[in-house]
């Protein structure tokens, strides 16, 4: 049965566009700096758009192990592990290996090992037969189970957009039901040459900057990258005396039943509203919102609306922002990425900017902490993703006091 | 799969914009709802959701794409087609149809993804109380799962013949297959107040992790652990498991390991307990291959025939379980485990009782 615990976030790794680790993703949030530069991985000369979110320097990165044989969403998430577990300060000596699992959240997995695979298929060149390992999503969590010695669950979701969100909610489940007592927590996923085809072929990818909520918004910047946070229990993490970066409150998921890929601001309101009532709050307990805010028209004015239906006269008083708008939009790894980013808020006492942010659009008219970062004291922030299929998922944190 | 006709079960509207696997997904959902003699318009659709498992998932339409993208160009890619490259397209079109808003949550864990899927479903049960779910699997017998299973050496008739033969010395690998099983989830109580009979109620779960390269040793125990993680769940002893859904699927090592995980789980009793290994008939369906022995071990409670293991002839004793042999063996099954080992290293055991 599910007890009703108190499931609290005590470590954090991130590898976003711009920045690899907490420090320089704290630094980068606060000064509004943006990850998104000229694709250098492959040529675009070919494709509509040119600009994209990519990890810069993640060889530098220290993994402690190796991962030559690993593909990249694996490195960067077991990149962020590491960070996280040392965040938290958990080791061999006070975390038992079967009571701790990890789950996380991705759009396509390792996805350039299928691209590989598949240009090679479609060129009738030599296949490269080493990737094959990659081919299904679940070697991403089972990389991360081997390289720490870990023996509890060992779980994929595949939520698309939302993933991030739905394997935070899914892990706090997991230590409520005894089934682990330690969940690594998050979403990866690698820059993807699908993604910036499809997206710019439905005319979804801004060529320049990713704007969200502004009035000339074009799209989204593809981007990539991996979020973790480390649950526990809180009274566990008590005796232990782990530093505790937030509680997770509460968690809303649902399915718009509606469309692919058009956003349902009823659906949007419904998880909103979800979490609001699983955290037992009232929405004028929420300091702030990070929005999955896209940059896409469709989007954030749904999303806007969604707002203002769960949030009514309070909504224009209510901070809102997307960071995507620095880091691009990093698939199953945004909402992990975002979750990351509320707990530095929370810790910190600021609310990240949207960057890019020129002109007020009638139908966004809220405030999206436009350009720059804002200090202030957090008690509890709502983090909101949406993603094809209708599956949205809301999480609200809340500071420990 | 090679008799499915979808446009009998949905009418061919729109059929052509669904992909092989999602119309495997949306067929197991008519059919498990038909079943279920249920409308579920009765229901209220914030209590309706699906739960999937899939171990590949939206991966041909993704390599469709990626032709286009290579051969055509970037700026040619299908834009119908894009949206179902996620891995979890599949389920997009059943919430649509039957108007799900619960939830729609897909697990990939490569052949434990179906396994996942229940435990995610019973998770979210528990939570919602009043909600009912269709939770299954599904995976399609495509180029990449024909590919990987051949470049990683795993098929069948490499170094032997090209038979699914679980647990039988001449075991040398498995036979791809594909397919989708669907079931409905509901808790006990809301089936009750209905005053309808369910088929079987989800007891236990397990699950532990030892690296695929780790020894044999290690995986045995870890699967071993797995097995009694569900019979504790399901507050139940060993000796009252009357039937096992093996995960074994011919392979050499996988086999054994779960072989011998029976033996230090159910101990002397493992020789006594029929086990069933379907993928001797289905072969290796990656994430449908785990809802298949759930519904297998469902029949076995619910009409208390077995299914047979087929090919198993030549008994390893290095496997010490007792097969299924014949064809419709009668047995009086109260409790039935169903197991799955990916290949990866992860190991699932789910614990399914009668309903009293």
């Amino acid at each position: 049965m599910l007890m009703m615990k108190n499931i609290v976030i005590t470590g954090l790794g991130v590898v976003t566009p711009n920045a690899i680790g907490c420090k320089e993703f704290l630094k980068a949030l606060q000064n509004g700096v943006s990850g998104i530069d000229e694709i250098r991985s492959f040529d675009t000369r070919d494709y509509p758009v040119h600009r994209g979110g990519e990890v810069k320097g993640l060889e530098t990165m220290q993994l402690g192990t190796d991962v030559s044989s690993f593909g990249r969403t694996s490195r960067m998430a077991v990149g962020s592990v590491r960070e996280a577990l040392e965040d938290a300060g958990l080791n061999d000596s006070n975390m038992d290996p079967k009571r701790a699992g990890v789950i996380i959240g991705t759009t396509s997995g390792e996805v350039q090992a299928i691209e590989a695979i598949d240009e090679a298929w479609a060129t009738k060149s030599e296949l490269p037969t080493h990737l094959y390992r990659d081919l299904a999503c679940g070697i991403v969590a089972s990389n991360i189970s081997t390289v720490f010695g870990l023996e509890g669950p060992t779980i994929m979701i595949a939520n698309a957009c939302s993933s991030g969100n739905f394997a935070i909610s899914f892990g706090c489940d997991l230590i409520r039901q005894g089934h682990a007592d330690v969940i690594i927590a998050g979403g990866a996923d690698s820059f993807s040459k699908v993604a910036l085809s499809g997206f710019s072929r439905v005319h979804a990818v801004a060529p320049e900057v990713c704007q969200p909520f502004d009035k000339n918004r074009k799209g989204i910047m593809v981007g990539e990258g991996s979020g973790i946070v480390i649950l526990e229990e809180s009274r566990s993490a008590a005796r232990r005396e782990a530093k505790i970066y937030a509680t997770v409150l509460g968690s809303g998921i649902g399915c718009d039943a509606f469309h692919l890929t058009a956003p349902d601001p009823v659906g949007m309101a419904k998880v909103m509203r979800l979490a609001l009532a699983d955290a037992t709050l009232d929405p004028c307990d929420i300091d702030y919102i990070s929005a999955h805010g896209t940059g896409t028209v469709a989007n954030d004015a749904a999303e806007t609306a969604a707002i203002k239906a769960i949030f009514k006269d309070k909504a224009t008083f209510i901070p809102v922002s997307s960071i995507k708008s620095m880091i691009g939009h990093t698939m199953g790894a945004a909402s992990a990425i975002e979750m990351v980013a509320c707990c530095l808020s929370l810790r910190h006492g600021f609310i990240p900017p949207t960057i890019n942010f020129q002109e007020p659009d009638p139908e966004c008219d809220l405030d999206y902490v436009p350009n720059s970062a804002r200090h202030k004291n957090l008690r509890n922030v709502m983090n909101n993703s949406f993603a094809f299929g209708g599956n949205n998922a809301s999480v609200i944190l809340g500071r420990r006091d | 799969v090679t008799d499915l006709d979808c446009a009998a079960l949905i009418g061919s509207k729109g059929l052509k914009y669904l992909d092989r696997l999602s119309q495997f997904a949306i067929a197991a959902s008519v059919l498990a709802i038909q079943d279920a003699g249920l409308s579920l318009e009765q229901q209220d659709a914030d209590n309706r959701g699906i739960v999937l498992g899939t171990a590949f998932g939206g991966l041909t339409v993704q390599q469709e794409i990626n032709r286009e993208r290579v051969l055509q160009g970037p700026q040619w890619v299908s834009p119908m087609k894009f949206p179902c490259t996620p891995i979890n397209a599949l389920s997009y079109q059943i919430p649509i149809r039957y108007q799900m808003r619960l939830a729609n949550v897909t697990l990939s864990c490569g052949m434990n993804s179906s396994l996942e899927a229940f435990r995610y479903a019973t998770t979210l049960l528990r939570l919602h109380p009043g909600g009912i779910l269709l939770c299954g699997g599904a995976d399609e017998l495509s180029f990449h799962a024909y590919h990987a299973g051949y470049f990683l050496g795993e098929l069948a008739g490499g170094c032997g013949p090209e038979i699914s033969c679980p647990f039988d010395q001449r075991r040398n690998g498995y036979i791809l297959g594909e397919g989708c099983a669907l079931m409905l989830m509901e808790t006990l109580k809301e089936i009750q107040r209905r005053g309808q009979d369910g088929l079987a109620e989800v007891l236990g779960y397990g699950s532990c992790f030892a690296p695929a390269h780790a020894d044999a040793t290690t995986r045995i125990s870890s699967f071993s652990n797995a097995m009694r993680m569900a019979l504790r769940e399901s507050g139940i002893e060993p000796d009252q498991i009357g039937f096992i859904a093996a995960s074994a699927n011919s392979s050499r090592e996988s086999d054994l390991i779960e072989a011998q995980a029976i033996r230090r789980t159910f101990k002397e009793s493992a020789s006594e307990i029929p086990i069933a290994a379907i993928k001797s008939m289905t072969g290796e369906a990656f994430g449908a291959s785990g809802a298949f022995q759930i519904a297998a071990a469902v029949l076995a409670l619910v009409r208390g025939v077995l299914p047979p293991t087929i090919h198993f002839e030549q008994p390893d004793i290095d496997c010490p379980v007792t097969c299924t042999r014949e064809v419709g063996k009668r047995a009086d099954v109260h409790y039935a485990m169903v197991n799955s080992i990916d290949r990866y290293g992860a190991a699932a055991s789910l614990v399914l009782g009668k309903i009293a």
